[in-house]
């Protein structure tokens, strides 16, 4: 159900460009106001959220430590693992933002002939992560030839690159290929790896959907449907330019990629996709394991009642007394 | 042919199908970890299990002496005493071996000679359920020792204390 | 019957393995038929001495009426509120989970029973779909498909279930791309639970205990003398040598600090022999105390609130001695607080100094500002200086793997020092498969407060992952004692070597350490710490 669910979600989404972008005279309303809205609530909702974190303190210094701490000069510490300096948490986040160091993790044991334990990975989900981030990453980076005019040397130099093959006609782009098999494989484990289906909730689905409907939208447009791609960078010009025009002669697919492309950002700030900013706010993973070395600030660290050894030894001073035990003050024999 | 042989030649199909039908007394969403983990250190439950089918199976197709049976169902029944099932739920799972076995040789089941020899087949399975039995209530008794051991663990010093004090 | 008939029957045989394919927004539990998987509800006078919110009278899990209070709602909301406005960690983790699934097969409870509930992924849902519901536009627009849940009064006793079912190892954590720390979620959800009347035996009592005499057994000053002198005798047997004890002793040099167990329970009491011995040799200038007779921070599976009451008697006591700073004993989670939560809690102590060995001068730099450290770094120091005689040989008769204890792994990344003094303590040491160890380590399932009777299956059940590697090496390897440096590790993993790997025993690090000791004027060992004959003078008599 929750599946269906986002697919519905999804086709209502594309059916309002499609059917919108054939009234004359609003085009405006898709290639210029709609996307200042979504750019709007994208970057308005990701600072607040952000913000909203940051104003909750962070009362205890609790990382997750992965590796042997800095304790005696000859024993090697995980700086990377367990990081003791800000070196360490540096490289560390580093390791987890760029190469989801985590999710490396993942490994399994065989025990093959003669008893011999091996360890192979199971890096199915960090591989499919890597190459839908990475392959999204460079699609955003490519598609600045749309909004820079002229194109920026770095896009050209990508644009090579993802060339590099040679294959079809248009040339195909590795980073389309990487992109939609990642998150083509992100959507089938959620469909068929049955606990991860079950714990799947329509907010997995419909981003992922969303996903694969602006790499087919995009696909579409590349490979299959010519549109007009000077009057698209003009519209993209404008945009950045915030001289905003709407040339003539635009094709639905455009309207309907971009309309997603729109849905995505605003869904950002209010979904999960926050993600994005919050693995670098992890106080498990970006706090240095230092705690016995500094001392780390409680902003709200109240006062508890405790119990002092003042009263327990005026509870248990008479038994203390006959076991020996040094007192601070001697029981009042004469009340006895 | 003679069931022996024929329980032979489809014993990977019989035992897949007694294993799912096992593993189908988990939540679904357990299932397939438990299945296709083959990990046997992250999962234990879907290997032990595993393990325990093939050697069952065997067992029954070589009529072994039955001093062993014991040890063989120990380490899976061990898992199933503590796993959250009713006594008959926790050791049924043996009997869903005759529905694996009729499922896959239905179309042989025609001879009467074969449905005689499953008869007899099948009360090995009944005899391998009561053996069960026993090895589920020994594992049950020994949770109660554990119990009483931890306890005893508990107060060490004072149970020791209290009895060497002579003065 | 024609045995036709009798195979058209074959329908009869077909066991009902259909699964309750619920999907997990549904939170109802049967108490009744889940018995050993939860825990006794806290006794009242327990929690009267804490000061703690209580129904009138003691309820128990199967009971209909919980006996909550009547705004029993509002007091967890406004709790909830409250924490998201403390603790960054408890925003960031409802908001940031993208239900990869990287950690659903990485908890010891779920390994060990497939109940879906125990992934950490869904554990936390079950909190993350109330936030949804009361703090999210969508949750509250969108409820169901969102993932939102309301409040009710079986979503409370289902958390009472599932977050008495997370042993706060923090295994889950090291998988999670985003450091997502289910330890962390359990505990702010025990808070809340606790606000509201709820709270389990095992923990409050032990919390009472050690908020009164010191230690979560309740002993008084006089037993705590009694069973050390009684120690003291023990070990005088197998060394021949008197052996001091001092307790609450102003101005000794060190205060030490153990887990209550190590003078009660066996094995742990053994590890406490190994100390005693390993003190004698050195002549450290210590003391015990009776105040601060208890390590092990009960408070920390209850409460932040209650980690600072229970904690601030080792500082107190520190100074009332005079002491020039503190050594912590083998211990999981006491080590959690020492290490993650003690000088935020109590501050700066100026009073005492930087740990400085008294035998090879080495200062601890890492304990600058805490001013304690752990015995394990200190005794690996004393080897790596050559202070100690050690003859491995007393120890042929184990052949020793290592159980990373979850805390020291995953809140402290004490790997190798314990493994250090292993390798110069024993001459047949070997490891576990390598996902099982280190940070990888698994849980012995009865941590946080769960160590108790009532739920043994659930232990042993959450023990198997654990369990099932110690038999890999005893098979292998031939091991024979799993050693460990935590409380609760040496309380409950002998129960699951006994039914996971029956024949492997327990101990602790310093055990080792005191049998492997050579002492000046020592008679000629011919047993262990635990009187069992030395390898080769097996016809030595037991004492």
């Amino acid at each position: 159900m929750s599946l269906w669910f986002s697919i519905i979600v999804i086709l209502v989404l594309i059916a309002i460009p499609w059917v919108g972008a054939g009234i004359p005279g609003i085009q405006t309303l898709f290639g210029v106001v709609i996307p200042y809205i979504a750019i709007a609530v994208f970057l308005v909702g990701f600072v607040l959220k952000v913000l909203k974190w940051a104003k909750s303190p962070v009362p205890f210094r609790i990382p997750t430590t992965s590796g042997q701490q800095k304790s005696l000069p000859w024993i090697k510490s995980a700086n990377l693992e367990n990081p003791h300096n800000l070196a360490g948490v540096i490289g560390r986040m580093l390791l987890e933002v760029l190469f989801f160091r985590s999710l490396f993790r993942n490994t399994t044991t065989a025990i093959n002939e003669g008893d011999k334990v091996t360890y192979g990975s199971t890096k199915y989900l960090w591989a499919a992560g890597m190459a839908f981030h990475y392959g999204f990453l460079l699609i955003i980076l490519r598609h600045f030839k749309y909004f820079v005019d002229p194109t920026p040397q770095f896009v050209n130099w990508l644009q090579y690159m993802d060339n590099f093959f040679q294959i079809g006609l248009p040339i195909i782009y590795l980073t389309d290929i990487v992109f939609m098999a990642g998150v083509g494989y992100l959507l089938l484990r959620r469909l068929f790896d049955a606990k991860i289906k079950y714990i799947s909730l329509p907010s997995d689905y419909f981003p992922l959907l969303l996903l694969i409907g602006i790499g087919t939208t995009g696909i579409l447009m590349r490979y299959f449907t010519k549109v007009d791609i000077v009057s698209i960078k003009e519209l993209g010009v404008g945009l950045l330019s915030f001289s905003p025009v709407v040339p003539e002669g635009i094709s639905a697919v455009f309207f309907i990629h971009l309309f997603l492309v729109n849905c995505l950002l605003m869904y950002i700030p209010f979904s999960k996709l926050m993600h994005m900013a919050g693995v670098f706010m992890s106080p498990t993973r970006n706090l240095v394991n230092n705690n016995r070395v500094k001392r780390h600030i409680n902003p709200w660290n109240y006062d508890v009642k405790v119990h002092t050894y003042e009263e327990y030894e005026d509870e248990f001073r008479d038994v203390m007394k006959g076991a020996g035990l040094p007192l601070d003050k001697e029981p009042a024999k004469e009340k006895e | 042919m003679q069931l022996k042989d024929l329980l032979d030649q489809k014993q990977d199909a019989i035992k897949q199908l007694w294993l799912d039908l096992v593993l189908k007394t988990y939540p679904p969403d357990s299932w397939e970890f438990f299945k296709s983990q083959k990990d046997r250190f992250q999962n234990p439950v879907g290997v032990t299990l595993s393990e325990q089918i093939d050697s069952l199976y065997n067992f029954l197709l070589k009529d072994s002496p039955d001093d062993e049976i014991s040890s063989l169902l120990e380490d899976f029944i061990k898992i199933r005493v503590v796993q959250d099932f009713t006594p008959s739920k926790a050791i049924g799972y043996i009997l869903y071996l005759k529905q694996a076995v009729r499922e896959i040789l239905a179309d042989d089941l025609n001879s009467s000679d074969i449905r005689k020899e499953l008869l007899q087949y099948e009360a090995g399975i009944d005899e391998l359920l009561l053996n069960t039995f026993d090895v589920y209530v020994d594992l049950r008794q020994k949770l109660f020792e554990i119990r009483t051991d931890e306890l005893r663990r508990r107060s060490f010093t004072a149970l020791r204390m209290m009895n060497s004090k002579p003065e | 019957m024609s045995s036709e008939e009798n195979l058209k029957q074959e329908d009869l045989l077909k066991v009902d393995y259909k699964p309750a394919a619920k999907d997990w927004q549904d939170p109802t539990i049967d108490f009744e038929a889940k018995r050993g998987n939860w825990c006794y509800s806290g006794v009242l006078d327990s929690l009267d001495y804490l000061d703690m919110p209580h129904p009138e009278k003691k309820w128990a899990p199967t009971d209909e009426d919980w006996l909550l209070p009547e705004n029993w709602k509002e007091i967890i909301l406004d709790g909830l509120r409250l924490r998201l406005d403390r603790f960054r960690t408890l925003r960031l983790f409802m908001d940031t989970c993208v239900r990869c699934g990287a950690c659903a097969d990485k908890c010891h409870f779920f390994i060990g029973s497939g109940d879906a509930k125990n992934m950490p992924v869904l554990r936390a849902e079950l909190l993350r779909s109330v936030y949804r519901k009361e703090y999210t536009l969508a949750g509250k627009l969108m409820g169901k498909m969102v993932g939102a849940r309301e409040l009710t009064i079986p979503v409370l006793k289902e958390w009472f279930y599932y977050f008495y079912q997370c042993t706060e190892c923090r295994r889950c954590s090291v998988f999670c791309p985003y450091g997502i720390d289910t330890a962390e979620i359990t505990m702010l959800v025990r808070e809340l639970l606790a606000e509201v009347g709820l709270s389990i035996d095992w923990i409050v009592t032990p919390v009472a205990n050690s908020f009164r005499t010191g230690n979560h057994l309740g002993i008084q000053p006089h037993g705590f003398v009694d069973s050390m002198e009684f120690a003291a005798d023990d070990l005088k047997d197998i060394i021949g040598m008197d052996v001091e004890v001092p307790i609450n002793k102003k101005g000794a040099e060190i205060l030490f600090i153990i887990p209550s167990a190590d003078y009660f329970a066996e094995p742990h009491y053994y590890t406490l022999l190994g100390y005693m011995a390993l003190f004698k040799e050195i002549g450290l200038d210590y003391t015990f105390s009776t105040f601060a007779s208890e390590g092990g921070n009960f408070g920390l599976f209850h409460s932040h609130e209650m980690i600072k009451r229970l904690n601030a008697k080792t500082y107190e006591e520190a100074k009332r001695l005079g002491v020039r700073y503190i050594l912590g004993g083998e211990c999981g989670h006491m080590w959690r607080v020492y290490h993650q939560y003690m000088s935020t809690m109590q501050g700066e102590q100026s009073n005492l100094e930087v740990p400085k060995s008294p035998i090879t001068g080495t200062v601890f730099e890492n304990a600058k500002t805490t001013k304690m450290i752990h015995i394990a770094e200190f005794t690996a120091d004393l080897i790596k200086h050559g202070k100690l005689k050690l003859d491995p040989s007393r120890n042929d008769h184990w052949t020793p793997t290592y159980h990373d204890s979850c805390n020291p792994a995953r809140a402290m990344g004490l790997l190798e020092e314990p493994r250090y003094i292993l390798q110069h303590c024993c001459n047949n040491f070997v490891e576990m498969p390598d996902n099982t160890i280190r940070e990888k380590t698994f849980c012995c399932g009865s941590g946080a407060g769960l160590g108790t009777d009532e739920n043994l299956e659930m232990r042993l059940r959450g023990g198997l992952p654990r369990g099932n590697a110690v038999k890999y090496a005893q098979d292998k390897y031939n091991a024979n004692i799993l050693l460990c440096m935590c409380a609760i590790d040496k309380a409950t993993l002998p129960a699951v070597c006994d039914f996971w790997a029956p024949g492997v025993q327990v101990g602790g690090v310093h055990e080792m350490v005191g049998n492997a000791l050579i002492m000046t004027g020592e008679e000629e060992r011919k047993v262990d710490l635990r009187g069992q004959p030395l390898s080769g003078k097996e016809g030595a008599k037991d004492v």
